[in-house]
């Protein structure tokens, strides 16, 4: 029998960011990596791990075919190298998650949604000055997050 | 490094990708999968327990029907009863329900299969004929049913009426009721294909084969009619058998 729960801390996330690569939308790798575990308790597979991996891709090269046929396939990496990629994706979607609130809307919308230093400061209401600290400080906890990580990857690079 | 951080930077929102939540979520689908799974095996397997009672209630129910159409037919039932059928005639069983009792339109002629402990019942319309093993015909027709005994006994009864026939005797309905009639010394000529005569006056083997064959046949002379004749004649020419009984008895038979 599978300790589901245990499969769920160790690998949903990893997966989640896996199928992100494919989907482009978080609720879909969701769905698809919950559907991929529903059907591991039917499967009882050996290599859960490898079982997981192969299963999701194949899911969502389907959903691709099926909702964005246009779309090119992204470059298919090596099944380590693609777990390792994921495992290290996970560790820095945890780190955003962990930042105190306020550097972490900084870093956002100076990252994700493209505004400047000043235009964050006014919608905050703090410093110029406060956002830029906020924004390097972010910076370099995500840099330093995944260090184990890191050094194993530039072995690959 | 700097393109993950981006990539996880441009999608990142908050409480998506959380394992915890969405395992609960996982639980909740598992079980009502299970749910859904056991209701839907207990729910068919119900399906198919009724589909089996009502197809075993069809085939309890099932009739058989047996036509002859042009030519005689013979049935041979359940219980080892033979039912000889006359050209029109139909036959309906139930073989399941009640291998005993049968329906018919027509004239039909039974030799039935010995079985005290169950009476063989033919139904014709309102009348109905209970045997325990004999042979027997029925004749009904659409206005009247008459029965002619071979062997054994019977009870012919219709409405609040019945009475015992026995070997040799014949009676139809009438008005509700039921009346003896004159039995024919051969009834059932026509299953067997053959007259056989002991003795019989002439004038009843001309009042046979007239109503055999639907004429009027009649003696030239008159007064040989109590004249009697014995012998075997075959039923399938008319020509054929008043040649046979002119010969024999030398004698002249006219149809009027």
């Amino acid at each position: 029998m599978i300790d589901m729960e245990k499969v769920y801390r160790e690998h949903f996330r990893p997966l989640c960011l896996f199928a992100l690569h494919y989907t482009g939308e978080t609720a879909s790798a969701e769905d698809i990596v919950q559907d991929v575990f529903m059907s591991l308790m039917d499967k009882n597979p050996s290599n859960v791990r490898g079982y997981l991996y192969v299963s999701v891709k194949n899911r969502c090269m389907d959903w691709l075919r099926e909702r964005k046929p246009s779309t090119p396939v992204p470059e298919e990496l090596p099944e380590e190298e693609a777990m390792e990629r994921s495992t290290l994706e996970a560790r820095l979607w945890t780190a955003v998650d962990s930042l105190p609130e306020q550097r972490r809307r900084c870093l956002l919308m100076a990252k994700r949604d493209g505004m400047s230093y000043k235009e964050i400061a006014a919608e905050l209401g703090i410093s110029e000055n406060t956002v830029r600290n906020n924004v390097a400080k972010a910076m370099d906890t995500l840099r330093n997050a995944p260090e184990k990580i890191l050094s194993f990857i530039f072995l690959f690079f | 490094m700097e393109r993950t951080i981006e990539f996880i930077l441009s999608h990142w929102q908050g409480g998506v990708f959380d394992a915890s939540k969405n395992y609960d979520d996982f639980c909740r689908k598992k079980r009502y999968r299970s749910h859904r799974i056991l209701w839907l095996s207990l729910s068919s397997a119900a399906a198919v327990a009724a589909a089996v009672v009502f197809v075993f209630f069809l085939r309890y129910n099932a009739v058989r029907e047996y036509c002859a159409g042009s030519r005689m037919a013979v049935v041979m039932l359940k219980d080892g009863t033979s039912a000889r059928l006359a050209p029109g005639a139909v036959l309906r069983t139930r073989p399941r329900k009640n291998p005993r009792t049968v329906e018919l339109e027509g004239k039909v002629l039974f030799e039935v299969s010995k079985d005290p402990e169950h009476p063989f019942v033919a139904k014709a319309g309102n009348a109905a004929v209970k045997v325990l093993g004999t042979v027997f015909q029925i004749d009904a027709g659409s206005l009247q049913t008459r029965v002619d005994v071979t062997e054994g006994k019977v009870l012919f009864f219709t409405g609040g009426e019945e009475i015992v026939l026995v070997a040799g005797e014949s009676a139809e309905t009438a008005d509700g009721g039921i009346v003896r009639t004159e039995s024919m010394p051969n009834p059932l000529a026509w299953a067997r294909n053959v007259f056989i005569y002991k003795a019989e006056t002439l004038e009843t083997v001309l009042k046979e084969l007239s109503a055999y064959y639907d004429c009027e046949l009649a003696l030239e002379d008159q007064a040989e009619a109590s004249r009697k004749i014995s012998g075997t004649f075959p039923a399938d020419s008319l020509a054929e058998v008043i040649d046979l009984i002119e010969a024999a008895m030398d004698i002249k038979i006219v149809s009027r």
